[in-house]
């Protein structure tokens, strides 16, 4: 009797556990949870140029200008300003009572401090630096900006929204000068930062500034308001894709800002689910050689390799499907207001012969070439192999190096020659914002030892890129970008191979997803918490 | 006893010390620079020196080396180059979760597997023995990744009973903690329920044909008596050594666990760190597992030495 006593009550308790409403435990309505590509590296987005600093940077700072959706930059933490009839002097005002989340008001002193930081973090910044005769505050809230010479792409550098942007700190925040870390991330913007419920790796929690200001005009991109419309923002750290996948299905996480595209279908076949790119002009996969030392010292081991690059082969591993990647010639974003074919032609003919007899002109010895392989990011790991047969092919001896990212980027920081531990070529993938002007792109940049990774020198295209900087007039401004484009070519510091779009995933219930040169997190609405 | 107890003490004193020095000449043998990880992919070279030079990486490894060991001795593992915090608010905030994953996994491989194993040892080649070794083996080769997801698709997803990831703390409640870590433990267990299974069939059926069990046996004493009172006992020294590596091994992180289940736990930080190079956290973490495992080695020890006092002889 016992027995079936006991029998009895764990058949019940059994029963029961399986028919106790099991729903997920309610949780806030005005919560959006977002899941981000990765975890935040830091709270400073003055020292990182990862992506995710900045979707954090962008809810709780803000800037002098903010790019609209037309690419144009508009007021921000600026009221009026003013340009002199010279077009050397700037006068700027800021807004009224724009306070930082600590209750102090934005002041002048904010600004330049802020500034000073900018011009020391960032090489484009360095450039408008170079300009300025002089940089002063005429009180609280206005301050002057004096010129060597008219520039046309001042108020573009105060509104630029990619890494390294020019927010605005507190002084007393970045008193210690630039090469201080920011600890305590304390804005102007729309959210305030809560260090008790972040939890470093995991989620970073983010809560609605009550004093926020917004500007009156609606959101436009990253101009108008930045009024935020919950009341609660997470930001998430899942390592695993499929598991954010599984929390979005699930109806746990909101919004996950870029999905694996294996996970496409399955998202596109759950309810409520949007599956969209919020950056149609999306990623370009760039081969970048180390020009320094051989056989790519040699432009015409570089040009060989260009012939025989073959886009499709590339945009098979990174477009989730054929009809979100591109073949893309331009070194600028295909599609953007600069992107050209002129001088591409040598770029993917494919022709195999040709290359070959191309390695031989250069002279190239048979020294083996180091590739670097990232192991732990399979797109680029990918790209990697691709890359290493398409040189083989045309007589190269390739070694792969495999290594994580981390040992990556310390070994492509070497510019030793490969059989001293150095490297000869490498592939990543780089946005628009990097790649859209002669000013702002990363891998076309040739000043020598200070250029990024693989440092090319050309005088030439230094020089057409002041000269497109100098320029006023887009027409003008566009035959420049095609002759920077043109003597890139000649140069070949990279090959771009192929452009595609990433893709976002949010619950139906999330609204008012930007989709455009940016996409800012902040002005998110979620039906639920209405 | 208390001779066992001091020589066991003095024998595991300098492995912490060793520990240290070796954890921190591997971690920067490979001369690995968290300021260009953390500078990010297209950051000019003099921001990353400037970075550099703020986090006291450009220092030579010797004074750095002092630096961690100065702060040790003041119970201080450093700062997170990446987030900015001290080391060990970082780990006690991770900590919570490796330890109450680790806690259920062994609570439930330890009360199935156990009397699980010690069955089949009493039925060996019975039916009974040929179920749990069959389903002991499914359980050693069924991979962590597919238990997981297919526990996931069909709990979480189909039937919506239990939440698909993350930890939910005590402190929000404990049915969403005790939830939280209902399909993740179950994941883990089922490795673990194989492996106490094996372990105890294989030692209570050594016991078992010893001559102390059969003269019990002689004796009249029952089977059940025979099993627990001879037989478990006496088998429970690899048991209980068993079960100590594996709450070590679990308290140094599970990896594919965390990750899959979307657990900050212990296990994740470590790896995130390794891949970040952030090294006052692989240090500090790396450290603190040793002296972790140097205790719970002691504890088995001295646990198997109070249930064979052969042992501490």
């Amino acid at each position: 009797m016992k027995h079936r006593k006991t029998r009895l009550l764990g058949s019940t308790m059994f029963a029961l556990t399986l028919s106790v409403p099991l729903a997920l435990p309610a949780q806030a309505d005005d919560t959006l949870r977002i899941v981000l590509e990765a975890d935040l590296p830091s709270l400073d987005p003055s020292q990182s140029t990862a992506t995710v600093v900045t979707d954090f940077g962008h809810m709780v700072f803000e800037t002098l200008f903010a790019m609209d959706s037309e690419g144009r930059p508009q007021p921000q933490l600026v009221g009026d300003y003013s340009l002199s009839d010279d077009g050397l002097t700037y006068s700027f005002t800021l807004r009224d009572g724009v306070t930082f989340h600590d209750g102090a008001p934005v002041t002048t002193a904010d600004v330049l401090a802020s500034l000073d930081r900018f011009f020391a973090k960032d090489a484009i910044g360095k450039i408008l630096q170079d300009r300025i005769v002089a940089l002063e505050a005429v009180d609280d809230t206005t301050f002057t900006m004096t010129l060597d010479q008219p520039f046309g792409l001042t108020l573009d550098i105060l509104g630029k929204y990619a890494p390294i942007v020019p927010y605005i700190y507190p002084a007393r925040i970045i008193a210690d000068g630039p090469a201080s870390v920011i600890t305590e991330p304390v804005g102007s913007g729309p959210f305030v930062y809560d260090a008790k419920e972040t939890r470093p790796g995991s989620v970073v929690v983010l809560k609605r500034y009550e004093d926020y200001v917004p500007r009156n005009e609606p959101q436009d991109v990253l101009a108008g308001s930045h009024e935020g419309a919950v009341d609660r923002v997470e930001l998430l750290s899942i390592p695993d894709s499929q598991t954010s996948v599984n929390a979005l299905l699930a109806g746990e996480v909101d919004f996950i800002s870029f999905i694996n595209p294996d996970t496409l279908d399955q998202l596109e076949g759950g309810d409520n689910i949007e599956v969209k790119t919020r950056y149609p002009s999306g990623e370009t996969v760039l081969l970048r050689f180390n020009s320094l030392t051989p056989p790519f010292d040699d432009v015409r081991a570089r040009k060989a390799f260009a012939m025989v690059v073959d886009q499709e082969q590339y945009l098979a591993v990174s477009a989730a499907r054929p009809e979100f990647g591109k073949v893309c010639k331009s070194i600028f974003t295909c599609d953007s207001p600069f992107s050209t074919d002129v001088g591409s032609e040598g770029v993917g003919t494919l022709d195999v012969e040709a290359a070959r007899a191309l390695v031989e002109e250069s002279g190239y010895d048979g020294t083996p070439i180091v590739v670097l392989q990232p192991t732990d990011i399979p797109s680029l790991q990918a790209f990697a192999l691709i890359a290493a047969q398409e040189l083989r092919s045309i007589g190269f001896n390739v070694e792969v190096a495999a290594s994580d990212w981390a040992t990556l980027v310390q070994r492509r920081a070497l510019k030793v020659p490969q059989t001293e531990g150095g490297w000869n070529l490498f592939v990543t993938t780089t946005t628009a914002e990097n790649l859209d002007s002669p000013f702002s792109n990363l891998p076309g940049n040739t000043n020598c030892e200070t250029s990024w990774a693989g440092w090319p020198c050309d005088d030439e295209a230094d020089a057409i890129k002041t000269a497109f900087m100098n320029a006023t007039d887009f027409e003008e401004r566009k035959k420049l970008a095609a002759d920077f484009q043109e003597r890139i070519y000649e140069v070949m510091p990279f090959v771009p191979a192929g452009q595609y779009v990433s893709l976002s995933a949010w619950n139906k219930d999330v609204g008012n997803v930007v989709v455009g040169l940016a996409s800012p997190f902040y002005g998110l609405t979620k039906s639920s918490a209405d | 006893m208390k001779g066992f107890v001091f020589k066991r003490l003095m024998s595991a004193l300098p492995v912490i010390p060793i520990v240290s020095v070796l954890i921190f000449l591997l971690i920067h043998a490979g001369g690995s620079d968290p300021a260009r990880i953390l500078a990010g992919d297209t950051a000019t070279d003099a921001a990353v020196e400037s970075l550099r030079q703020h986090l006291a990486l450009d220092r030579p490894l010797s004074e750095q080396f002092l630096a961690w060991v100065g702060g040790l001795v003041q119970g201080d593992f450093g700062t997170s180059i990446f987030y900015q915090r001290p080391v060990s608010d970082i780990v006690m905030d991770r900590a919570g979760a490796t330890i109450s994953l680790a806690l259920s996994v062994i609570t439930l491989s330890v009360l199935i597997g156990v009397p699980a194993g010690a069955i089949a040892a009493m039925r060996l080649g019975e039916r009974t023995d040929k179920a749990v070794t069959f389903l002991a083996a499914m359980g050693f080769s069924l991979p962590i990744f597919l238990v997981a997801y297919s526990l996931v698709y069909v709990v979480s997803l189909k039937l919506g009973w239990l939440p698909a990831q993350g930890y939910s703390p005590p402190g929000n409640g404990l049915w969403s903690f005790a939830r939280s870590l209902m399909l993740p433990t179950l994941t883990l267990s089922i490795f673990y329920i194989a492996l106490f299974a094996r372990v105890s069939r294989a030692t209570v059926s050594d016991m078992l044909k010893q001559d102390f069990v059969r003269t019990a046996a002689a004796k009249g004493a029952s089977p059940r008596r025979i099993l627990f009172v001879h037989a478990m006992r006496t088998s429970a020294v690899p048991v209980v050594t068993l079960i100590g590596t594996t709450f070590a091994a679990l308290l140094g992180g599970v990896v594919v666990t965390e990750s899959l289940f979307n657990i900050p736990g212990l296990g994740r930080l470590v790896t995130e760190a390794i891949l970040k190079r952030d090294f006052p956290i692989i240090q500090g973490l790396v450290l603190m597992t040793s002296i972790l495992y140097v205790l719970i080695n002691l504890c088995i020890d001295l646990i198997c030495a109070a249930l064979d006092p052969r042992l501490s002889r």
